[in-house]
C-alpha cells in the first residue's frame, strides 16, 4: 500500500480532483482551467499532458476520444475519466496527508 | 502563426496521432495559447516533456541503446575519418595530375580547395554518419523511435565528462596529450554544443523512422 501512495505525485492528485470534479467535461482545456482557477497555478501544456499521460499507463485514468468540433480544427477532444483504481489510489493517498496532518498545527495557519 | 498541422505533425514524433491531434485542439481552443509565440512554445514544450518522459520511464532499454548509439558513433566517426583521408588522398592525386607541385604533400600546406573539400566531405558523412545512428536507433525502438536519441546524446556528453573528472582533467594518454583536450578540443562549451547540434540530426533520422511507421500503420 505504501508503494502506491508514495507513487502518486501531488501534481499527480491535483490532476486526478480536477478530472474528479469536472465529471464528464474533463479534457486538456478544462482540466488545466480548473488546476488554475482553483490552486492559482498555472500548469504547462506539457507538465499536463504528461502527467496524464502517465496517470493512464498507471490505470488511474481512461481516455477517449470525443466527435471532432469546428473551433477546434475539426479536432478531437480528449475526455478523461478517473478509474476505480485512481479513485482508490486517491483516497489513500489523501487519507496518508490526513493522518500527517492529525494534531498538527502549522504555525501562521488558521485551523477549523 | 499558428500552423496546426505542423504542430500535429511535430507532436505525433512523439506519440500517437490521435492524442497529437487532440492536443493541438487544445491548445487552440485555450486562450492561453492564443499567440503564436505562446502556442509554439507550449508545442515544443509538450513535444519535449513526452520524449523525456519515453526517456525517463524506460530507464534500462534506453540505457543498452544509449550504449549502442555511442559505440556506432565511435564506429562512424572512425568510418567518416577514412573517408575523408580517402577525399584528400583522391584530391591530391588528381591535383597533382593537373598542377604537379610539391604542395599536394600532405600537410597544413595543401592548397586551401583541397582542405576545404576536405573539410566539406567530413561535415557531410557526419551528418550522414548521425542521421544514420539515429535510424537504426528509432528502429530498435518502436512506439519511442526518437527517445534513445536524447539518452545517446546524454550519455556521449557523459563519458567524457566522467573520464575528466575522474582523472582531475590532468590525466594524458600515452602520446603525453591530454585527454581532456583529446576529448574536447580547445573548448569543452563547443563540444558540448557540437553534440547538440549532432542531435538534432540523430532526431531527424529517427523522425523519419517513427514517419514511415505511421503510415505503414494507417
Amino acid at each position: 500500500m505504501a508503494g502506491t501512495v508514495s507513487a502518486l505525485g501531488e501534481f499527480e492528485q491535483v490532476v486526478l480532483l480536477a478530472i474528479l470534479r469536472l465529471g464528464d467535461e474533463a479534457y486538456g482545456v478544462t482540466v488545466r482551467e480548473v488546476i488554475a482557477d482553483r490552486t492559482q497555478r498555472r500548469p504547462t501544456a506539457g507538465h499536463l499532458y504528461t502527467t496524464l499521460d502517465r496517470l493512464e499507463e498507471k490505470g488511474l485514468v481512461a481516455s477517449k476520444f470525443g466527435d471532432p468540433t469546428p473551433q477546434r480544427g475539426g479536432r478531437a477532444k480528449r475526455y478523461f475519466k478517473v478509474t476505480a483504481k485512481g479513485v482508490a489510489a486517491l483516497a489513500r493517498a489523501q487519507q496518508s496527508y490526513q493522518r500527517l496532518m492529525d494534531g498538527l498545527k502549522l504555525p501562521g495557519v488558521a485551523h477549523a | 502563426m499558428r500552423n496546426a498541422r505542423l504542430a500535429e505533425w511535430v507532436l505525433s514524433l512523439v506519440t500517437t496521432p490521435e492524442r497529437a491531434s487532440a492536443t493541438v485542439g487544445d491548445l487552440l481552443e485555450d486562450p492561453l495559447h492564443a499567440g503564436a509565440l505562446r502556442f509554439w512554445a507550449a508545442v515544443l514544450f509538450a513535444a519535449f516533456s513526452l520524449l523525456w518522459r519515453d526517456m525517463a520511464a524506460n530507464p534500462k532499454p534506453m540505457a543498452k541503446l544509449a550504449v549502442y548509439g555511442v559505440f556506432l558513433q565511435l564506429l562512424l566517426s572512425f568510418v567518416t575519418s577514412a573517408a575523408v583521408v580517402l577525399v584528400y588522398i583522391v584530391g591530391a592525386f588528381v591535383g597533382s595530375a593537373i598542377d604537379p607541385g610539391p604542395q599536394w604533400k600532405w600537410g597544413p600546406g595543401m592548397p586551401l580547395g583541397l582542405l576545404t573539400l576536405g573539410a566539406i566531405a567530413g561535415w557531410a558523412f557526419g551528418l550522414v554518419a548521425q542521421f544514420q545512428v539515429g535510424r537504426v536507433l528509432a528502429k530498435r525502438s518502436p512506439d519511442r523511435e526518437l527517445a534513445p536519441c536524447i539518452a545517446t546524446t546524454l550519455l556521449a556528453i557523459a563519458i567524457p565528462l566522467l573520464i575528466v573528472v575522474l582523472s582531475g582533467g590532468r590525466a594524458t594518454f600515452p602520446t603525453g596529450q591530454l585527454i581532456h583536450e583529446a576529448l574536447y578540443g580547445p573548448s569543452i562549451v563547443l563540444s558540448v554544443l557540437s553534440q547538440v547540434a549532432a542531435l538534432f540530426v540523430l532526431l531527424a533520422g529517427a523522425a523519419r523512422v517513427r514517419r514511415q511507421q505511421l503510415s505503414m500503420s494507417r
